[in-house]
């Protein structure tokens, strides 16, 4: 399936969404497959239940926004921040619109959808805010974002704070998660989950954004795709490698046969 | 990743027989910004003679070695209870692979917690900055300013490196100072080395040093020895057949010198210095570069990149004899395990008894943390391995009094104990007399220094009244 691509030259700024930049960190080859040959990824089965919970989440925030007060969230974990008025916040909230902004020595525009955001009121300080929704038996320790796929997380945060920044909002050093984690319990169902909250800060890194910006301009102008990853880190490449593999030994083997009657 | 920065202080320098009386855990992020920080101490066990050395570098009270909160039981089980918190984690630290990992993992051995690969399993990595700031150093004075020794060489021992650097944290040997002394050591490597610093991450398990070993064949590798870090330009040529360890061909040798010579005259020239032959331990957390490195300095940059990788591609091109080396470094490491047939004592088989544990016997380990003393007792002979009925016994002997306990199972544990301690024998272990053969000698050190003499007093009482109570076991 055939998706934007860029075209090398264009003085038509690209637009990156920061699951994109995510995707140019994980694996080079497979962001050039999808932003420069306009290849698709395979789609992830969509999480209707975790995005129910974001839905359901953002909605309490509404109400805290309307009052101006701090959200329960915040008040147990004893953050003075109400969510952010702001005439702009249900378009930073929205998928495919969200947060943007044009760097404009790469040529790229940066967009990201927030969840939400929080103010110090005193400061006027804006922290970017994400909901994550799951269910672990490991849940205490998430708010040290210490495995590898919380890297993902922090990158995430970072961008929205450098987005906010852009759109002229004083930030905040810290953005936050908020982690819903579903309760697995003994107890006999009763078409109700239970969630234990964290509210996690995250102290943002933003100085890695804008070379990298530059990188992937630097990439998507290049004529030749990147190898496959060595490693074994992106599992679209060692499919499509596996894969490619396979299927070429099975034409060897149809090549073989045709020309010398020799079967394996 | 994060980073669990870890130090212990320790009754003595035997992993197998001494014990651990403090620890600290600092848990920061890839910026070293600490996340959280504990500390903890535990009393002496009752059946270990401590090291007077260790405790004078220690610092450690006779006050504390009685009166710590914690049993070191108690202390094994919050110490493995927050390393499982803070993974996956690089573990790190300053010696790690040297002391402290070793120490770390006989102490769930002995306490019956199975995963004592908890530090480099479910995706932890060890780390040690020790091998690292060396390299660091070797290739940028500037990395950070040492202290000079007696010979004129580079002092790396920490408490040296912190004062010359004004670190500022405290008094050097105590585990929290040690810890964040060398987390400031770390941001040094990164902020002057960050290459050096991504190289140190980059090896940390033995599965990425292994790829990278695989994908780079030609490289450069470093050693420490005669107190200083040296480069080598390596050819990986095949892992060790006993030990697994890769090993490399130094190219500084040129192989054609060896192509021709005979079985035994090759077993000769690979003894001969310098060696031809290099180890690099995966599990180790080695430091591996390009070589390019390595072509910038001697003899390597005389030689070139060209004669080089000719010199590797010879070995590519000889198999055969790259199959005798091999067969000749099997033999060796077979005489040498045919030459090391002493018996063990159960604290010394963590790696002897082979990584398999019964599945009943970690489900029985399980339990033996859950229950009241009827319950431990219970599970004592329910072990299939001896060693683990015997390190559940020493725990209830350790961690209950004797009135509480089988007499059967106190006399045991007693009399064991009271034959190791009172042993006038070279031991492995520390025993009364040469705990006090030590403090002899440190007296005499210390013969004109009173606050020292009071200290060195105050350990002799606190080992007569231990040795009270086993002299008529």
């Amino acid at each position: 399936m055939a998706v934007r691509k860029y075209k090398p030259g264009s003085d038509k700024p690209y637009t990156v969404s920061r699951s994109r930049v995510q995707l140019f960190l994980d694996c080079k080859r497979c962001f050039y497959i999808q932003n420069r040959l306009g290849v698709k990824m395979p789609k992830m089965l969509p999480f209707k239940l975790n995005s129910l919970v974001d839905i359901k989440v953002k909605q309490s925030f509404d109400f805290a926004r309307e009052k101006q007060e701090p959200h329960q969230y915040f008040k147990d974990n004893k953050y003075n921040l109400v969510p952010l008025k702001h005439e702009m916040i249900e378009t930073w909230r929205e998928n495919f619109q969200g947060l943007k902004y044009h760097h404009k020595e790469s040529n790229l525009i940066l967009q990201g959808a927030i969840d939400d955001c929080v103010q110090d009121l005193e400061t006027k300080e804006c922290s970017a805010v994400d909901y994550k929704s799951t269910q672990t038996e490991n849940g205490d320790k998430v708010k040290y974002l210490g495995a590898p796929w919380h890297q993902s997380w922090k990158n995430q945060l970072s961008i929205y704070q450098y987005l906010l920044e852009k759109n002229e909002l004083k930030i905040s050093k810290n953005a936050f998660i908020v982690f819903c984690n579903a309760q697995l319990d003994d107890t006999e169902w009763d078409n109700k989950l239970n969630f234990d909250i964290q509210v996690i800060p995250y102290e943002v890194d933003i100085d890695w954004i804008e070379p990298t910006l530059l990188k992937i301009k630097e990439l998507l102008e290049t004529k030749h795709i990147p190898s496959y990853s060595e490693d074994t880190a992106c599992d679209n490449c060692r499919n499509i490698k596996e894969n490619n593999s396979l299927i070429n030994s099975l034409i060897e083997k149809s090549l073989k046969y045709l020309k010398t009657g020799e079967a394996d | 990743m994060n980073f669990v920065w870890f130090d212990y202080e320790s009754s003595g320098s035997r992993v197998n027989t001494d014990q651990v009386l403090e620890g600290s855990i600092v848990l920061t992020d890839d910026r070293f910004k600490i996340l959280e920080k504990k500390e903890l101490r535990c009393r002496l066990k009752n059946n270990i003679v401590p090291s007077i050395g260790a405790l004078l570098v220690n610092n450690i009270s006779v006050e504390t070695l009685q009166n710590a909160p914690l049993s070191h039981y108690q202390f094994v089980l919050e110490n493995h209870k927050w390393f499982e918190n803070f993974s996956p984690a690089y573990f790190t630290g300053y010696n790690v692979q040297g002391f402290d990992i070793e120490f770390y993992r006989r102490m769930l051995f002995k306490n019956l917690l199975p995963n004592w690969y908890q530090t480099n399993t479910n995706g932890n990595k060890i780390h040690d900055l020790l091998p690292h700031i060396r390299v660091a150093k070797l290739l940028n004075r500037n990395v950070v300013a040492t202290k000079l020794n007696a010979k004129g060489n580079d002092s790396f021992r920490l408490a040296d490196i912190a004062e010359i650097n004004n670190f500022n944290h405290g008094d050097a040997h105590t585990s929290i100072v040690d810890c964040l002394n060398t987390i400031e050591l770390a941001k040094r490597i990164k902020d002057v080395t960050p290459d050096i610093w991504q190289a140190s991450l980059t090896t940390a398990h033995k599965r990425d040093t292994e790829a990278l070993i695989n994908k780079e064949k030609v490289f450069s590798t470093y050693e420490y020895f005669y107190s200083r870090a040296r480069c080598f330009v390596n050819k990986y040529l095949f892992n060790h057949p006993v030990y697994n360890w890769a090993i490399c061909w130094d190219l500084k040798q040129h192989p054609k010198d060896y192509l021709e010579l005979d079985y035994s005259g090759l077993v000769n020239a690979l003894q001969k210095a310098p060696k031809p032959i290099r180890t690099v331990k995966q599990n180790k957390n080695p430091l591996i570069l390009s070589k390019d490195y390595g072509l910038k300095t001697e003899p390597y940059s005389e030689i070139g990149l060209n004669e080089i990788m000719e010199r590797a591609k010879l070995l590519d091109e000889n198999p055969k004899f790259v199959n005798s080396i091999n067969s000749i470094l099997e033999e060796q490491a077979q005489s040498k395990q045919d030459f090391d047939q002493n018996p063990l004592l159960h604290e010394e088989t963590l790696y002897a008894g082979g990584i398999n544990i019964p599945q009943s016997d970690k489900l029985n380990m399980k339990k033996f943390h859950e229950v009241d003393l009827k319950g431990k007792l219970s599970l004592v002979e329910k072990f299939t391995q001896e060693r683990f009925s015997y390190f559940a016994k020493c725990i209830l002997y350790e961690e209950y009094p004797k009135e509480e306990l089988p007499e059967t199972i106190y006399n045991e544990m007693h009399r064991h104990f009271a034959k190791r301690l009172t042993s006038l024998n070279n031991e492995k272990w520390e025993t009364f007399a040469s705990f006090y053969n030590e403090l002899d000698n440190q007296r005499k050190k210390f013969e004109e220094d009173e606050s020292k003499l009071q200290i060195l007093e105050g350990y002799n009482n606190y080992v007569e009244n231990m040795e009270k109570r086993f002299i008529n076991a």
